[in-house]
């Protein structure tokens, strides 16, 4: 692997695009799907199919996953893990708000428990990546 | 019952992932002239598509049936998923880091199972 820049003002707008398309869009397909909650599953694809909200939060899936191949064709996995894992906080705290569900602290330490995996996977990456680096 | 769905939603989407990567290992850094080559790589590459449909469906079905504070944290499985399948598939080396981090990644989503 070849040790790229940390960071740079382009790719972290990079990773706000593609953290906040992921949210939206997941938010949006929520909000889709849970009108058609209770019916068999040929139905629900048959819903999902005919359904414009269900089409656009799969667009904006789609340009949050290009996005994010670009940022990590950009900067190391050691800096991009911690800061995708924003994902996982905002769709809870926004699934919370505005899809009015119930997250109780069961939910919120189980969330805490994977944000530190996360970051111990990142280190991992940070060590492999120094191992990787040329000799100056 | 719904938890298998969301975890071969899960697999699905990391199978996508692996097979894209090994598609493209195939056809190499892509240059503009050199499209026609593509075609090595069209197998995995048309699999990977296959898997990643597959995975949205099983998503979406998930998305029906349960919240999405409830269905959201199971995606972080696909960091372990893709650790094994670099350790099973492509014999890249996992270090202890990587394991421990699983490790928690796996309890934090046993947690959510439970709150539903």
């Amino acid at each position: 692997m070849v040790h790229r820049p940390r960071l740079d003002g382009q790719t972290l707008l990079m990773v706000a695009w593609s953290v906040t398309m992921t949210v939206t869009g997941q938010l949006v397909l929520r909000h889709a799907m849970s009108g058609l909650a209770d019916q068999p599953f040929v139905d629900v694809v048959l819903g999902a199919v005919v359904s414009p909200l269900v089409w656009t939060g799969a667009l904006l899936y789609l340009l949050s996953t290009v996005t994010w191949l670009v940022v990590l064709s950009r900067i190391d996995l050691s800096v991009a893990y911690p800061m995708g894992s924003m994902n996982y906080v905002l769709v809870v705290l926004l699934s919370a708000t505005l899809l009015d569900e119930n997250v109780g602290l069961l939910r919120m330490a189980g969330l805490g428990l994977i944000l530190v995996g996360i970051l111990v996977v990142a280190r991992s990456e940070r060590r492999a990546s120094r191992r990787l680096e040329p000799v100056p | 019952m719904i938890v298998v769905v969301l975890l071969a939603s899960i697999f699905f989407a990391v199978l996508g992932q692996v097979s894209f990567k090994r598609g493209m290992n195939r056809v190499g850094r892509i240059e503009l002239r050199s499209v026609l080559d593509w075609r090595s790589g069209v197998i995995p590459i048309l699999t990977g598509f296959v898997a990643y449909g597959t995975s949205m469906v099983l998503w979406l079905y998930t998305l029906s049936r349960v919240e999405l504070s409830y269905a959201f944290p199971f995606v972080s499985l696909s960091y372990v998923g893709i650790m094994l399948a670099a350790r099973l598939g492509l014999g890249e080396p996992v270090d202890r880091h990587r394991v421990l981090g699983s490790a928690l990644i796996v309890a934090g989503v046993v947690l959510v199972s439970l709150t539903r």
